[in-house]
């Protein structure tokens, strides 16, 4: 037995200490870095940085305007990925090119899909001339508060092809039978995806919740690329923040950011976590 | 007893010790340059070098030079005219009269080759005057280009002396069937070989020579071909063949050329040198050993004889100085090196140059990756941060990175240690030196300063009857009398150069001048005032429909937005240049404080720096090669004239092309006499040009004009830079609103949240 244990923890070792060294000590030393000063000396100044970070109103616009861009985009793939996911499971054999479709944007990079919603989005586009069609007035999209609606929308456009493929491998564990039961019930598919898709891929749908919420708050480089490091305070986030006090060499401010984020979306997930039925185990 | 025996032994041990530094183990190795800056400073350069015995003669483009092994400094032997290698006379030259335009040396005898009378002679000196004795014919018309009367000599590749005979090889592109020749030195016989491409040559063992072989038909292929690399070949001109050694060569480095070559028969040792290194390929020749390094730095020019023997030592020779080093790794052990980072101008491409020639025992290397200015901030910053910039000093714009942030977070290297550097910039204007000072402590000193005012022509403005502007209001009040009055009529003049965007160049001017103003003068910047407001309103409602949308390049602007105030250059002050312009510091309106930005290129040292004394040597080498025009701007109490050192000179020079152009004037039949009396007439102009502009370097007026720019200038660095730069950022606000995308109220409301959120990160 103890033999057993032995070679085993020679399987683990490379492992754990690429853990070790890539993730654990890194993560460490950020948090030593964020009590430090930030000049070369690294003096300690244990939670001052916190305190400053927390007070500036830079960083406490950054942080709202990333919870908020988070709170309108991760819904939406969430909600638009799952009916997406169950229309293409109703497709069968057929769902292998509009999953691959949805796929797409997702493989492109960023600075070219921005340049179709520029375009899109300009005073002069697509949009504003539809918009103009059904009789309300031409939107300054790009240069307004109004930013952020082709943001999210990017946002969702490129994400929601990955959402959507995690949802319909969980998808195919669901049983036929279920919704053949259902039918004979008398159940419409809102019912069944509510009473018996939902339930059964929770596990799955949290995964994914998770993942759209914590991209949403990074969603940095389709607002970097069209307003620069300073945008309008509607769509300046955390992480112009971060990348700003970066370049002003202020590394202690970066790393306190960073961990003061990590803490607030770990709490949030840790409440959701302990909810029962998000846990596959509790099913 | 065994006391008694060693007694004499311990005494003998003690005597040995006490004579120990009365005789040194090694003479020291030979180090330093023979010419300092000198010939940078006066324009000569280096043409060809000889050693006769323990004597170096050096040909420079104004004289004879020598210099014994014991020598400090090269000592100027015989004046010389600049030689010529074409058909062309200047005015009052003897065509007969020999000139050695290349020397070399047989080993015995200093020899000089007048080209142009395809003629060898040796060559003596008597009193300050050369003698030219021995003539000997020599068939040089493979390295002439053109015909009898109209010539170019082509300059060989190498010229080097073995046994009686000199070898020369006509520099080509694999073009050419037969490059290399000798010739005889006692009977001037020419002979031809067929090898092709050696690049350099020495003489080597019985009879035979060494070379580097290369085809620079395949110079950018050199590093990445094997079959293309340069090749050590000994070449015999008994049988005309040539072997290869199958040596391991260098890289030559960026040129891709490599310079002159020696051989030591006694050490068996073969000595080559690219821009910044000396090796030494010894035995096999297999593994060369960097044995020394030199400071060309991209002001490399290759010299005829360029490498030359001195006792324990070598003499190596670019187109501006003359290096000594050792033969052995002492070259590097004693050389300090300095890692340098330029993202951003030393102002004068000769001041690294002429910093290395001060600092002879300091090696300047350009750190592997630091792609130039290709170095990002955020890669500086990277670098900064994780402690892996491997950099001991930075050049840098002002704008390039915040050095507020750098000085503040002890970064830089306090400069105030050095009394040189202390001087220099207590003596600096102090809303200069404010940007890189914190109290007592010196951060910086500015390699260079760019001035850019505004600038307007007092003459014209005049003619036309319009006042001069005294601040931004006011220019536009001009800008609306002109509109109203003489614009459409004027075929002379312009108000901007591009009358046809007159509207958005004021309003570039107005944005310009309003954030140079705010932030030059300790204001905070923001752009909802009513008089930006107004400023920028009053700009809108300009009529400029009508205005000429031609030629507007033929016409003489009245306002100059943003012009280059260069206070070294004589051209700017004469007839059309800076003197008929007057500078302007506008402010927004009459009675405000106003202020224009200096672009300042500063020198830092990194305070991790391993090399810190040397590299404060670096600074204040700078600092002493400064162009005293560029110091004495920056000085508000240098405000002396300062002369011009080469003015005599150049006006005898002047003064006797006009005297020999008016005795042949003189003695010209009709038909040359209209065109020498032509060249005479010019002649005599430029002397009277020259006397009246160049003898001063500065004039005491001139330096006031710009100690007036400097004094409400200000260098604009860290949090003022990120404000200033937000303003044009990506997104180009400015520009949306002068092309009509948005309206003044949105441009205004955007600027000044981008503003208010810098202030708000930043607190």
């Amino acid at each position: 037995m103890f033999t057993k244990k032995k070679s085993l923890w020679l399987f683990f070792l490379p492992g754990l200490a690429g853990l070790l060294l890539f993730h654990l000590v890194p993560f460490l030393g950020g948090i030593y870095f964020s009590m430090t000063d930030g000049t070369i000396h690294n003096n300690l100044v244990w939670f001052d940085n916190y305190k400053r970070v927390f007070a500036n109103s830079a960083f406490q616009t950054g942080l709202r305007n990333s919870l908020e861009l988070s709170l309108l985009s991760a819904p939406l793939i969430f909600v638009l990925s799952f009916i997406l996911a169950i229309l293409l499971k109703s497709l069968r054999e057929r769902s292998l090119p509009f999953r691959n479709i949805l796929l797409m944007p997702y493989l492109v990079p960023s600075s070219a899909l921005l340049i179709i919603w520029m375009v899109l989005f300009d005073y002069g586009g697509v949009v504003n001339r539809i918009v103009v069609l059904l009789g309300i007035e031409r939107v300054m999209w790009l240069e307004s508060g109004m930013l952020r609606v082709p943001i999210v929308l990017l946002y969702v456009w490129k994400n929601i092809g990955f959402s959507v493929v995690i949802f319909s491998a969980a998808l195919q564990s669901v049983p036929d039978e279920y919704y053949e039961f259902a039918r004979l019930e008398g159940a419409g598919h809102t019912r069944q995806a509510i009473s018996i898709t939902l339930p059964l891929v929770l596990p799955t749908a949290f995964l994914v919740f998770v993942l759209a919420w914590v991209n949403a708050f990074k969603i940095f480089k389709e607002v970097y690329f069209i307003g620069g490091a300073y945008p309008r305070d509607e769509v300046y986030t955390l992480q112009h923040f971060m990348n700003n006090r970066f370049s002003k060499l202020e590394y202690q401010d970066v790393t306190t950011a960073a961990y003061s984020f990590a803490l607030i979306v770990l709490v949030f997930f840790a409440m959701l976590y302990m909810r029962k039925g998000v846990r596959g185990h509790d099913r | 007893m065994t006391t008694r025996r060693n007694l004499p032994r311990l005494l003998a041990l003690l005597a040995a010790c006490c004579l120990l530094p009365a005789f040194p183990m090694k003479a020291q190795a030979p180090r330093g340059n023979l010419f300092g800056s000198r010939l940078l400073d006066r324009g000569e350069t280096i043409h060809a070098m000889a050693a006769v015995g323990e004597t170096l003669y050096i040909r420079t483009s104004f004289g004879l030079y020598s210099a014994e092994a014991g020598d400090e400094s090269a000592i100027l032997r015989v004046p010389l005219e600049e030689p010529r290698y074409d058909s062309y006379l200047r005015p009052g030259e003897d065509p007969d009269q020999p000139q050695a335009a290349l020397i070399f040396a047989d080993g015995e005898r200093l020899l000089g080759l007048d080209v142009r009378q395809q003629t060898l002679y040796t060559l003596g000196i008597l009193g300050q005057e050369l003698v030219y004795t021995a003539p000997l014919k020599l068939d040089l018309s493979d390295f002439l280009q053109g015909d009898a009367r109209q010539f170019s000599f082509q300059l060989p590749s190498f010229l080097t002396v073995m046994d009686g005979h000199m070898y020369m090889r006509l520099p080509h592109f694999g073009e050419k069937q037969q490059d290399l020749f000798s010739f005889n030195l006692q009977t001037g016989e020419k002979k031809a070989y067929s090898p092709l491409n050696f690049q350099a040559m020495a003489p080597y063992r019985d009879g035979s020579l060494i070379a580097i072989q290369a085809n620079l038909a395949d110079a950018y292929q050199m590093d990445s071909t094997p079959g293309r690399r340069p090749r050590l070949v000994v070449f015999t001109p008994g049988s005309d063949s040539a072997e290869s050694l199958e040596a391991s060569l260098p890289f030559p480095g960026p040129r891709q050329q490599y310079s002159d070559i020696y051989y030591d028969t006694a050490e068996d040792s073969l000595y080559l040198f690219t821009d910044t290194d000396i090796h030494r390929l010894t035995g096999n020749m297999q593994s060369p050993r960097l044995i020394g390094y030199l400071p060309a730095l991209g002001h490399p020019s290759r010299v005829l004889g360029g490498l030359q023997p001195l006792p324990g030592g070598l003499a190596l020779a670019f187109s501006n100085n003359v290096y000594r080093r050792p033969r052995d790794e002492a070259g590097v052990r004693d050389a300090t090196p300095l890692a340098i980072f330029q993202a951003g101008s030393l102002g004068d491409p000769s001041m690294l140059p002429r910093i290395m020639m001060a600092l002879d025992d300091v090696t300047l290397r350009m750190p592997e990756g630091l792609g130039g200015a290709a170095y990002t901030r955020q890669q500086l910053a990277e670098a900064l941060i994780t402690g892996s910039l491997p950099v001991d000093i930075l050049v840098m714009g002002s704008s390039f990175f915040d050095l507020d942030k750098l000085m503040d977070k002890g970064y830089l290297l306090d400069l105030s240690g050095s009394e040189i550097i202390r001087q220099h910039v207590g003596e600096m204007a102090p809303n200069l030196r404010a940007a890189f000072t914190r109290e007592e402590h010196i951060y910086a000193v500015p390699a260079s300063l760019g001035l850019m005012p505004m600038a307007v022509h007092p003459a014209a403005l005049e003619a036309l009857g319009l006042p001069v502007p005294t601040s931004i209001t006011s220019l536009i009040d001009l800008a609306e009398q002109w509109l109203k009055g003489p614009a459409r009529q004027q075929t002379e003049y312009s108000f901007l150069a591009h009358e046809d965007r007159l509207k958005t160049g004021l309003q570039a001017l107005v944005m310009t001048s309003y954030v140079d103003n705010m932030l030059g003068t300790g204001q905070a910047l923001t752009f909802d005032t009513p008089l930006f407001r107004g400023l920028m309103a009053r700009l809108e409602g300009l009529d400029t429909k009508g205005l000429d949308s031609g030629e507007s390049w033929e016409k003489l602007p009245l306002i100059e937005p943003a012009v280059q105030a260069e206070p070294r250059f004589p051209t700017a002050r004469g007839p059309g240049g800076d003197k008929d312009l007057r500078y302007l510091v506008l402010p927004m309106a009459e009675g405000q404080p106003a202020a224009i930005q200096a672009n300042a290129s500063l020198v830092v040292v990194m305070a991790a720096s391993q090399h810190k004394e040397a590299a404060l040597r670096f600074v204040e080498a700078l600092i002493q090669a400064q162009h005293p025009v560029d110091q004495a701007v920056c000085k508000p109490e240098a405000t002396a004239s300062i002369d011009n050192p080469d003015y005599e000179a150049g006006r005898k020079r002047l003064e006797l092309a006009v005297d020999q152009l008016t005795a042949q004037v003189q003695q010209a039949e009709a038909v040359d006499k209209t065109r020498l009396q032509s060249r005479l007439d010019r002649a005599t102009k430029e002397l009277a040009d020259y006397e009246a502009t160049a003898r001063y370097l500065i004039t005491a007026e001139e330096l006031a004009v710009f100690h007036q720019l400097v004094a409400r200038s200000y260098i604009r660095t860290g949090l003022q830079d990120t404000l200033a730069q937000a303003v044009w950022d990506q997104q180009d606000l400015p520009s949306q609103y002068m092309e009509g995308a948005i309206s003044l109220d949105q441009m205004i409301a955007q600027l000044d949240d981008k503003l208010r959120l810098i202030l708000m990160e930043n607190k």
